[in-house]
């Protein structure tokens, strides 16, 4: 049956599960299973990206643009990449301040009309709705909380971003009609900030379920049941760690 | 370059739309150099501990060693997962079978943490607290399978306060930020503010 | 009681995603209006419109936004749509790729014919206006080396206005927010987003304000889509595992409480 697996896939069944293993034991304690594939994380990590790096912009938007399409003006850019690296050295970091200088220029004018535009104008457009509606029979303020459109939940949303945007108006103390603002917007707060914890329980479930997919699927025999294999063996080398470590305090 | 480019989105003319293509492809030929700065750093710190024999410091080799070998298997593969045979190169078969499982594992230790932060921690002391309890047992109850099959109006609940509640302090929480960003942006520009330059007085 | 060693806790969790997967109920699962109305906007798209998926999650993320990946893929080739994929983050460039290589595969589609992998750029912002101004000039190869202009999906796509879709698959920023602030307010695409569950709170007023017509969050987001197009995948398969993990830490809170209730009146009784 293993063989029906590509080698490639048998063997790296047994890999990503050995390194899966390995960062859990950190759930026992620290130890040096741990350790190794924390340092191996980083240095596939910074190893992958230094390789998509060289591609994506050393070789297609300077050395095939200059070399081959004789666009000779991305040199400048280039230096001003290169003169980053100028921080390193202290007699010439002075140049690293014209590329951050080019660098933050550009981020601090281009988000100034786009964040007022649709973070701030945008915005304050949506909250403010109409909270009732003017009919034949004259005026109609609907109610169904399930309809989040509806006029009580316009009118809901309305306190809710003045009261919050008050509570963090630190110029003015909060006292009386203020207070009563403040308190308004600390509820609305607490309720969102549970819901914000809410969904952070899902989202870290999810990355575990996800882990212990692979972990199931690799367990199989075709793939030799790395899952179990290395498991014990992993189980057998805490048994050790911490056995050593007992003696080491004993002494 | 500041003002320039707060201008230039006003300014439909071809040469302002042609000056803001020109700039952003600079920005992004920049960037791929930024990453220059943290290898610098990275190598000096480990080679620093390889140097002076310090605790862990066989660690860091096992990270020098990786991270080259990455690298060589990188290049080898032009920079490919996959090549024109649709076969997973070597540097592709590293990061399926290393990169994407150390990644994934390291963050999901965090579902592990979180459980056992709620059961220490999470207790209704006060009435705000009270509060923040019941609206995250709400999320929790109404946006899984198993509490709409119990409660069916749990779903409902969990939706409204996404929509109505969280919605509206978020939206308060982003405008207030981004009027923030746009004073900050305004003094950078402006020379008021220089701390992104880096240590020393002008 | 308060003070057990968090060990317990851990072992309790891990049974608790363990069993349901090995042991699945399969419980319905409802389907919620934010991620519909992404259904309903690709279902409403014309055959040979351009879609663009940016997938910029890390291999951090990738249980909760990968099968949201593959169902808008899907569904995009069932509905013989321009797949455009690109990636904003570079960790998750090999991702982006398997995702894109694996999926058209299974549907049987061409690369350079039906779909183009332009790969990662840096600059996250700078990459959405540089796209908005001039696609050919940001991506002059596609991820594979082969000039943009000689790829037979990319015929008359010279910037993000001619983009007739756009979805954002983000852990983070760069994301959704960026590119509707860079993206869409100037250059006047449709957008829509998929997200990690623990972004997904924070764009709701964007969703509410219509800046994005639709939002999957989170696994539950991508089992809800994969019920949509009929395909269920490893989204549906977890939601078993998701509501007992949820009910455990649900019945630790409660019992967190009672106890430190009773400890309460111990001391002041």
């Amino acid at each position: 049956m293993i063989s029906e697996i590509p080698m490639h896939m048998l063997v790296g069944a047994w890999v990503a599960t050995g390194l899966t293993l390995f960062i859990y034991t950190f759930l026992y304690k620290d130890n040096p299973l741990f350790k190794i594939g924390e340092h191996l994380y980083v240095g596939i990590s910074v190893g992958y990206s230094i390789v998509i790096t060289i591609y994506a912009v050393g070789v297609k938007l300077l050395w095939i643009p200059i070399a081959q399409d004789g666009q000779w003006q991305l040199i400048i850019p280039a230096l001003l990449g290169l003169m980053i690296s100028a921080k390193l050295f202290p007699k010439i970091a002075w140049l690293s301040r014209i590329s951050f200088a080019f660098v933050v220029g550009f981020g601090s004018g281009t988000i100034i009309p786009r964040l007022i535009s649709s973070n701030v104008l945008s915005q304050l457009e949506d909250t403010i709705q109409p909270l009732a509606t003017m009919t034949i029979s004259g005026l109609s303020h609907t109610t169904n909380f399930l309809d989040h459109d509806s006029d009580i939940n316009n009118l809901i949303t309305l306190i809710g971003v003045i009261s919050v945007l008050f509570y963090f108006f630190f110029s003015v103390e909060h006292r009386g009609i203020g207070q009563a603002i403040a308190r308004t917007g600390i509820v609305f707060l607490m309720i969102a900030f549970g819901a914000a914890f809410g969904y952070t329980v899902m989202s870290r479930m999810s990355l575990l379920i996800g882990r212990f997919d692979d972990l199931i699927l690799f367990s199989g025999a075709e793939y030799g049941s790395p899952t179990i294999v290395l498991m014990l063996l992993v189980v057998a080398f805490l048994i050790y760690f911490h056995h050593r470590d007992k003696e080491k305090q004993k002494t | 370059m500041g003002v320039v480019f707060a201008m230039q989105y006003y300014v439909p003319h071809p040469a302002s739309e042609a000056l803001l293509r020109d700039a952003s492809n600079w920005m992004i030929i920049i960037g791929g150099f930024a990453l220059i700065l943290g290898l610098v750093s990275l190598i000096q710190l480990h080679t620093n501990r390889i140097q002076k024999h310090m605790a862990g410091w066989g660690y860091s080799v096992i990270l020098f060693i990786s991270m080259l070998a990455m690298i060589i298997a990188g290049i080898w593969a032009s920079g490919e997962s996959i090549d024109s045979t649709r076969t997973l190169t070597g540097y592709g078969w590293a990061y399926s079978y290393a990169m994407v499982p150390l990644q994934g594992t390291m963050f999901s230790l965090l579902a592990f943490f979180v459980a056992s932060a709620a059961y220490r921690a999470f207790r209704a002391r006060t009435r705000e607290a009270s509060l923040l309890l019941i609206a995250a047992i709400l999320m929790m109850w109404g946006r899984v399978p198993l509490g709409e099959y119990l409660w069916e109006f749990s779903g409902d609940i969990a939706q409204w306060i996404l929509n109505v509640i969280n919605s509206s302090v978020r939206r308060a929480i982003l405008i207030g930020i981004s009027l923030g960003v746009v004073a900050l942006s305004i003094k950078i520009i402006f020379g008021i503010e220089r701390t992104y330059l880096g240590g020393g007085k002008e | 009681m308060l003070n057990i060693d968090r060990r317990f806790i851990f072992l309790l969790i891990a049974l608790a995603v363990l069993i349901p997967l090995l042991k699945p109920i399969n419980l319905p699962i409802g389907i919620s209006p934010e991620v519909k109305n992404i259904y309903d906007h690709i279902e409403s798209l014309p055959e040979g419109a351009v879609f663009l998926i940016s997938m910029d999650f890390d291999p951090a993320s990738k249980p909760e936004v990968y099968p949201q990946a593959i169902s808008l893929l899907r569904h995009a080739f069932q509905k013989n749509l321009k797949v455009i994929g690109m990636t904003l983050i570079v960790t998750g460039t090999g991702m982006a790729e398997e995702v894109m290589a694996s999926v058209a595969k299974d549907m049987g589609k061409v690369n350079g014919e039906d779909y183009a992998f332009l790969g990662w750029r840096p600059g996250a912002s700078a990459v959405i206006l540089s796209m908005g101004q001039d696609m050919i000039g940001t991506f002059p190869q596609d991820h594979y080396g082969r000039t943009i202009t000689e790829l037979p999906v990319m015929h008359n796509i010279k910037t993000l206005r001619d983009i007739d879709y756009a979805i954002s698959l983000a852990a983070g920023f760069p994301g959704i927010d960026e590119w509707y602030i860079y993206g869409k307010d100037k250059y006047q695409f449709e957008l829509g987003g998929g997200s990690t569950a623990v972004m997904a709170p924070g764009l709701y007023p964007r969703l509410r304000a219509g800046q994005i017509n639709g939002l999957i969050g989170g696994l539950r987001g991508a089992a809800e889509y994969e019920k949509l197009i009929d395909h269920s995948g490893k989204a549906v398969a977890g939601m078993d595992a998701q509501s007992a993990t949820h009910f455990v830490i649900i019945i630790l809170i409660v019992l967190c409480n009672i106890f430190y209730a009773i400890s309460r009146r111990q001391k002041g009784g």
